[in-house]
């Protein structure tokens, strides 16, 4: 666990782990777990939900979010623009697509890496992406950041065949 | 023997009744003179006071409840007008002012996760870390006095005694006893309210929960499914 992440008090508050009939107050707690979310993901640079994790399951207090409930602030999450489904697996997004996109397009202009097929791995643990703050982002979602520059025509994804991205690359414009 | 009944002794007893009065006034003159010298002694010096001890006023809590007391018990207000002679000379307007505006922002800010309640605890908490001006003396004795300030504005925000707790409750509309009760019995356990907690105090089932349905849809408390108790955000430590 990240040793700078500081669970907000609601982490605390077992009705937090019920998702409350009231539509405002559910509103406001749909707020809080997201901010929570992406907060913890940020912190712990952790780029996937894991839905039998911590994060909907806090054993000092014996609560947990029911499955249902799970879902229910995933839905929340990727229509706020903060998260993004790939099947069953959910992303955070504690950039939005749109800054990560950005972050990405002015690295490869500032490293003069434009026009060159870079591998979507030479972004994710090469040592030029180092100290990035995307740097380490899960292959899929590099892919889903990049497939946003493409349709800006700011780059190309040249998919392989291999299914995990492992042979995809990217040309930067 | 003189039996004072003819018109010589009228007119004596007339005159002597003349001359008693225009004494009395002269008195009552020289005495409404030196009260109101007094006065004007004593307002120089509470001035002079106010003066030498503007910034101590502003700065020690203390000092101020002290120094409100003080030109109350004579029938002065400082703070009703920032405008006033006073506010002029101690700027103290502006400071109940600037941190009833304070007191807004913190309660707004907190308001979609306490329903528009928040205890005076934490509100004092808040306000000595709300950003820009230093805010770390603030009592809440001087929370009481803005929000005093700010009923002008209509009842937006008032204080509501639940037990020993002061709530200041940022939504318009009344807490009933029935509410206040609920409050006070979860706040007795860090904010955990249950039905039968409330059947203990006698009440019958349409009661509770009416009163339990009124908090709800208030966004006061929040349910947890699991043990079918309530909980106050506000209340919860």
């Amino acid at each position: 666990m990240g040793a700078d992440y500081e669970w907000p008090w609601q982490y605390e508050f077992p009705p937090f782990f019920t998702i409350q009939p009231i539509p405002k107050t559910k509103e406001q707690q749909l707020i809080s777990w997201r901010n929570l979310i992406c907060d913890y993901h940020k912190s712990n640079r952790k780029w996937e939900v894991d839905t039998a994790g911590v994060v909907f399951q806090n054993k000092k207090i014996g609560r947990q979010l029911s499955p249902a409930a799970i879902r229910v602030v995933l839905q929340s999450l990727c229509d706020e623009g903060q998260g993004v489904m790939n099947g069953e697996r959910c992303f955070v997004l504690w950039n939005s697509v749109a800054q990560w996109a950005s972050l990405i397009h002015n690295w490869a202009v500032d490293r003069g890496l434009t026009n060159t097929v870079l591998t979507l791995f030479e972004i994710h643990g090469g040592d030029d992406t180092e100290g990035e703050p995307f740097h380490t982002m899960d292959i899929w979602l590099l892919h889903h950041v990049i497939s946003y520059l493409e349709k800006e025509g700011k780059a190309e994804l040249m998919l392989g065949d291999s299914d995990d991205f492992s042979d995809a690359g990217v040309k930067f414009f | 023997m003189r039996r004072n009944v003819g018109i010589g002794a009228i007119n004596k007893q007339r005159l002597a009744r003349e001359k008693l009065a225009q004494k009395g006034n002269e008195i009552a003159e020289l005495q409404l003179m030196q009260v109101s010298q007094q006065m004007d002694v004593f307002k120089k010096s509470l001035e002079e006071f106010a003066m030498k001890y503007k910034n101590e006023i502003k700065k020690n809590p203390e000092f101020r409840a002290r120094f409100q007391v003080m030109c109350s018990k004579i029938g002065v207000d400082p703070l009703a007008s920032s405008k006033g002679f006073w506010a002029q000379l101690l700027g103290v307007g502006d400071f109940y002012y600037e941190l009833g505006v304070q007191i807004v922002e913190v309660c707004l800010a907190t308001r979609p996760t306490n329903g528009g309640i928040i205890t005076m605890e934490d509100l004092v908490v808040r306000l000595g870390k709300s950003s820009g001006k230093t805010r770390k003396d603030v009592q809440p004795d001087d929370v009481f006095r803005a929000i005093g300030k700010l009923a002008v504005l209509g009842d937006g925000f008032k204080i509501v005694k639940v037990g020993k707790e002061n709530l200041v409750q940022s939504v318009p509309g009344e807490l009933t006893m029935d509410h206040t009760t609920a409050l006070d019995i979860a706040n007795k356990s860090g904010g955990r309210l249950t039905i039968s907690s409330l059947e203990q105090m006698g009440w019958p089932e349409l009661r509770i929960n009416q009163t339990l349905d009124n908090l709800m849809d208030q966004g006061m408390i929040w349910i947890d499914d699991v043990d079918s108790s309530y909980w106050v955000p506000a209340l919860f430590h």
